[in-house]
């Protein structure tokens, strides 16, 4: 068998292309070209309007929602802010009034003790603080 | 104008020969730009010859209609990807014939229309008349045996005009191999042919 030449495409051959074109018919000759054309237009038309976006108008687009959403979003944290603040406030305000009633209900031998008491060992704290009456 | 011409005279060298109009590249940056008409411009450059493609691989006017359609859809929404020192109508063939070759193998396709035996060839004789309808048997019998691609590049070749380097690029296949296959291909049409072939 010949071996085929790579080098080059191969010389057209009428006869071979004619009885093929004989034997496989072509596409219809009765092919609405218009109405295919107008088809194409119509999708690439929608095809261009998309991609023809650019992001400021996809961001245009959305404004109309991501605004109020956005405004919604802000009042939802400023509320949450100033109700953590007030907690906070709170918390404040209530923390040294336990304290201060401890403090006041205390004996003072207790407090002395507290600091200084028989068998802690701390005889510099003894010396200076006055020894409690009746000890 | 020379597009039509292309996809009138079905022998033309569309892909080798510059359209009237604008260059195809001059249409592609336009359409990259975002001009519709340019690219409707391009549609109506090529829209013959795909659609006498996508019917040589489908083998069905519908179908082929269909797929001319989404080829130069999947055209438009690929074109960024286009690389302007390539030539246009390869890399546009290459998509519908992926998508013709896809669809066929996806049995896609609703029905396909077999060679009728006694389908219209042109008028003549009854004996010419009986003449063809046995050349497409012939035919139809020596391209189903043929496997893919090898098909598909001898019709591109011998109906379509395309040339061995613009199949290869379309089918992404080394030409030496597009040419092994077209040898092979046409040395088993003569063989089936017999003596209706050269």
């Amino acid at each position: 068998m010949k071996l085929p030449d790579l080098s080059g495409d191969p010389p057209r051959d009428p006869l071979l292309e004619r009885t093929l074109r004989d034997a496989l018919p072509g596409a219809p000759a009765d092919t609405d070209w218009d109405r295919l054309h107008h088809a194409v237009d119509a999708r690439a038309a929608a095809v261009m309007a998309r991609r023809g976006r650019r992001w400021w108008e996809y961001a245009a687009a959305w404004s109309a929602a991501a605004i109020p959403a956005a405004a919604a979003a802000g009042l939802v944290l400023f509320a949450l802010l100033a109700g953590a603040r007030a907690q906070a406030d709170e918390a404040a305000r209530m923390t040294p009034a336990p304290l201060m009633e401890q403090t006041l209900a205390l004996d003072i031998a207790d407090a002395d003790r507290s600091l200084v008491n028989d068998d802690g060992g701390d005889w510099l704290l003894q010396d200076a603080l006055p020894a409690p009456e009746g000890r | 104008m020379a597009a039509a011409a292309v996809a009138e005279a079905p022998r033309s060298r569309a892909v080798a020969q510059p359209p009237e109009g604008p260059d195809d590249l001059l249409l592609v940056e336009r359409v990259r730009a975002g001009d519709t008409e340019a690219f409707g411009t391009l549609a109506r450059r090529y829209s013959r010859r795909a659609l006498s493609v996508a019917y040589r691989v489908l083998e069905h006017p519908e179908d082929a209609e269909d797929l001319v359609q989404d080829a130069f859809m999947v055209a438009l929404e690929k074109i960024d990807t286009f690389r302007a020192d390539r030539a246009f109508a390869p890399w546009f063939f290459r998509i519908l014939i992926n998508r013709a070759l896809n669809a066929r193998k996806a049995r896609w396709v609703r029905r396909t229309s077999e060679i009728p035996a006694d389908a219209p060839a042109g008028g003549g004789t009854p004996e010419r008349e009986a003449e063809r309808a046995e050349l497409r048997e012939r035919v139809a019998a020596a391209l189903a045996v043929m496997a893919e691609p090898r098909r598909t590049i001898v019709k591109l070749y011998e109906l379509e005009g395309f040339s061995g380097p613009e199949i290869a690029e379309i089918l992404d296949l080394a030409t030496g191999t597009v040419r092994w296959h077209l040898f092979h291909a046409r040395s088993a049409l003569r063989e089936a042919l017999g003596s209706y072939a050269p």
